[in-house]
């Protein structure tokens, strides 16, 4: 398994929410077998808002879209309700859809935010690096929403301008993956990854500022949603 | 007719005896009025030729200018008779115009029979029969029929003066030869020229004073009865008054030996005037009949009851009208302003009479009128008919709205628990299966690490096949929840599960939705699964490359169009995917257009009523 490395000296702190009790424990096992404590498990966004303002230095939140009362946003309100409150905790949403409009408003909550298909949750990698990557503020969103996205966005021509290889590489961006993990996945060297990255940038208007969010921008400005 | 009884007039069709009534008069009938017109004109012509030229006139005035007015009143009657026999369903009046067209030529042929003592006595004696004839038309009036006892007693008075006339007239007449130049009267067995004298001074004093009599009960009657009863016969009063003052006119310058001089031809006039004032009448009221017809365009619109009222009242020319409707949990008559109908005494009061109109259900109305409007009990039935039409139809309107009404709601009920089910299954699966799934995955995960930490490769490598079948099953699962209810449409909005739907397709599609808030529940749905289902229809059958799809709101509307640019020929068909989807817009009560001509696409709109 490789999600045996920690980040930095401690064990990130992580706080579950889903109301499927057996799934919780399933991601709970998953992300204490990838180093983590998960020190909140609870079943509902209000229990979980109470727990994360009473426990100090939570790095990350993984909780279910659907929650009881409503089974419909409670996940997404209560990731809103958190950077309202000026929480910078990563949170990973996950849902049992891939859905578009989910995806982008998750994203427009800013950095530390990620979107993924509850199907990942059994791909132990997939669920321990995403909850790293919005632990240390970077952005995932499930590859099939990507892949989806991509195809649906094709023809625009924000997108058209874009050449094969850089809307490649702006997908696994959009995927939370790193500057290393990009130059890996696509055999490039590091370098080329970076001029890439830049090109994006350059060519879908994304102004500089803080190197997480940035790249979150590019994600938003692909998705279709001015920022 | 009795009229302290009210006309009741049932929803039946007329009884068969009226119907025989109806029927046009066989053609021996016919043969026979046709021969009595044809003896009363040539009677009467005939007489006046003979008087002209034999220039022999009797004790009556003479002239060509007499004869042309006694030949035109006998053609005056004779004409009435023949409208009376059209539009009078009794055929008494037209045979009493006839026979008063008859005897009137009488005192004409006195003249030419004096030389048969078998005859004139005959023809002396039936000389004034047409007055009683003129009378009995006056009285029995419009229907041909004596409607009241008063009526009848007259009749029977006068009937009764003229046989005591006739019979003195056989039995005591027998003016000297030499005097009238006539034959002597073989039938008077006891000659007296005194009581031929007093009879015949008796039988104008009576016949005067029961003309006078009918005149001042018919002036009576028209002073104190209603409009309608006025405007029905205001020239027959007139005429018998005419009459009346010419038979005293007569009378005095017969007495005073004096030349009444154009006064002379009153009465003539006066006595022409009947007949077509008795036709005149009839038709009169048979144009009322026709207007009734009039009651069942204003009840073509719901029956609103205050206006049938006043139609109704102003159709007949009766503004005393009042229809009192029968309230079924009342168990009462009452105006449409539910003010009730006055229970004891409706029936007696003078001058008006009832009408009560029935159906099978039990009672409707009741129609209190002028009773003058009783003299045509088809206006009546017309009446009647026509209320029962209106209020039948309102009934069976109001059956068909409430029965649309009753299909649509349900309608409505079942598409909308068709995507209550719907949302109930993915939201089953959602909470149940898929995520047992998940966590069956998350399990087979963590058995795949233990068994890579044993060193059991073989298990480890069979764990993760399982895991990626499960990972399929996942897959495959969550398309078709998708497919049963989409949850952006119940957790997001509209907007959202159109631009998916956009997204999803296999063509470009452009989407502009401009909605403001969200729309009703069922109207999202079925927005949603038509837009779905062009979507399908314009990538699969009509091989299209561009696709749009715009969905706009006014205030009590939302139009959605979905335009492709395939190759069109799309139709509503039976079983087709199109025809779903009418119903679908047709559910929520509106309309979907589809427009696709061969070869230039296709252009669907739908516009569904939402609440303001």
């Amino acid at each position: 398994m490789s999600g045996g490395q920690t980040e930095g000296s401690r064990a990130l702190r992580v706080a579950v929410a889903d109301d499927a009790v057996l799934l919780r424990e399933g991601i709970g096992q998953i992300l204490r077998a990838g180093g983590m404590q998960v020190v909140v498990s609870v079943d509902t966004a209000e229990e979980l808002l109470a727990a994360v303002a009473e426990e100090d230095g939570i790095d990350a939140i993984v909780l279910d879209i659907k929650m009881p009362p409503t089974h419909t946003d409670e996940g997404l309100r209560a990731l809103e309700r958190l950077r309202a409150g000026g929480s910078t905790a990563g949170v990973l949403l996950l849902s049992m859809y891939t859905t578009a409009s989910y995806a982008i408003r998750a994203m427009s909550a800013g950095s530390g935010t990620g979107y993924l298909l509850k199907d990942r949750v059994a791909d132990a990698d997939t669920l321990v690096t995403a909850v790293r990557t919005v632990a240390r503020g970077g952005s995932v969103v499930d590859p099939e929403v990507v892949q989806f996205l991509v195809s649906a966005r094709s023809s625009e021509a924000a997108v058209e301008a874009l050449s094969a290889r850089e809307r490649d590489v702006l997908r696994l961006m959009a995927e939370g993956k790193s500057n290393a993990g990009i130059a890996t996945e696509l055999h490039l060297s590091l370098r080329t990854v970076e001029s890439h990255i830049g090109h994006i940038m350059a060519k879908l208007g994304v102004e500089d500022s803080a190197e997480g969010h940035r790249r979150v921008l590019a994600v938003l400005r692909f998705l279709g949603r001015d920022v | 007719m009795d009229l302290a009884r009210p006309v009741s007039v049932r929803s039946t069709p007329a009884p068969p005896e009226r119907e025989a009534e109806l029927r046009r008069p066989d053609a021996g009938r016919l043969g026979l009025r046709a021969l009595a017109l044809t003896v009363a004109l040539a009677s009467n012509v005939l007489a006046q030729v003979l008087s002209a030229v034999t220039d022999d006139y009797g004790p009556r005035p003479s002239g060509i200018g007499w004869a042309i007015v006694f030949v035109a009143v006998a053609v005056d009657y004779l004409v009435c008779a023949v409208v009376a026999w059209r539009i009078v369903r009794s055929p008494v009046p037209g045979w009493v115009m006839v026979g008063a067209a008859l005897f009137w030529s009488a005192g004409a042929w006195y003249p030419m029979v004096r030389p048969w003592g078998w005859v004139w006595p005959w023809i002396e004696g039936v000389t004034d029969l047409w007055a009683v004839l003129v009378g009995l038309l006056v009285l029995c009036y419009p229907t041909g029929r004596l409607a009241r006892r008063f009526d009848r007693i007259i009749v029977l008075v006068v009937s009764g003066a003229f046989v005591v006339r006739l019979g003195g007239i056989l039995l005591f007449a027998s003016p000297e030869p030499a005097v009238c130049g006539c034959a002597s009267n073989p039938y008077a067995v006891l000659p007296s020229d005194t009581a031929d004298f007093w009879l015949g001074l008796a039988w104008r004093f009576v016949g005067l004073a029961l003309m006078l009599t009918v005149a001042a009960r018919l002036i009576a009657q028209w002073f104190t009865s209603s409009l309608p009863a006025r405007r029905v016969a205001f020239v027959m009063p007139l005429a018998i008054l005419l009459w009346c003052f010419g038979t005293v006119q007569e009378s005095l310058s017969f007495a005073l030996h004096w030349d009444g001089g154009w006064l002379q031809f009153v009465p003539p006039v006066a006595i022409a005037l009947v007949p077509p004032a008795f036709v005149g009448g009839v038709l009169y009221a048979r144009g009322l009949r026709s207007r009734v017809a009039d009651l069942v365009i204003v009840a073509r619109d719901k029956v609103d009851r205050g206006l049938w009222e006043s139609s109704l009242a102003r159709t007949l020319h009766d503004p005393s009208l009042r229809v009192f409707w029968w309230d079924e949990p009342l168990q009462r008559y009452q105006t449409s302003d539910g003010e009730p109908a006055p229970e004891a005494g409706l029936t007696q009061r003078p001058g008006r009479s009832t009408l009560a109109i029935d159906s099978d259900q039990g009672p409707i109305a009741l129609i209190e009128h002028d009773v003058a409007l009783t003299q045509d009990d088809r206006l009546l039935d017309a009446v009647s008919s026509a209320l029962l039409l209106s209020v039948d139809n309102d009934r069976l309107r109001e059956r068909l709205e409430r029965t649309i009404h009753e299909l649509r709601e349900s309608r409505l009920r079942i598409v909308e628990e068709g995507y209550l089910a719907r949302r109930r299954l993915e939201r089953d699966l959602h909470d149940g299966s898929q995520q047992q799934l998940v966590s069956l995955a998350i399990s087979l995960r963590i058995a795949t690490a233990k068994a890579e930490a044993h060193g059991d490769e073989e298990l480890a490598v069979d764990l993760q096949r399982a895991a990626g079948q499960l990972g399929d099953a996942l897959r495959e699962l969550r398309e078709l929840a998708r497919g049963i209810h989409p949850t952006v449409l119940t957790d997001g909005d509209l907007r959202s599960a159109i631009e998916e739907l956009g997204m999803r397709s296999h063509l470009p599609v452009e989407v502009y939705i401009d909605i403001g808030e969200r729309l009703p529940e069922v109207v999202e749905e079925t927005i949603y699964y038509c837009v779905s289902e062009c979507l399908a229809n314009a990538a699969k059958h009509a091989r299209a490359r561009n696709c749009s799809v715009l969905v706009t709101r006014t205030d009590s509307t939302v139009a959605v169009v979905v335009k492709d640019d395939g190759q069109g020929g799309a139709r509503i068909e039976p079983g087709g995917g199109l025809e779903g989807l009418r119903d679908r817009v047709e559910a929520v009560s509106g309309r979907a257009d589809v427009r696709s001509v061969e070869g230039l696409g296709t252009i669907i709109e739908l516009t569904i009523p939402v609440p303001a």
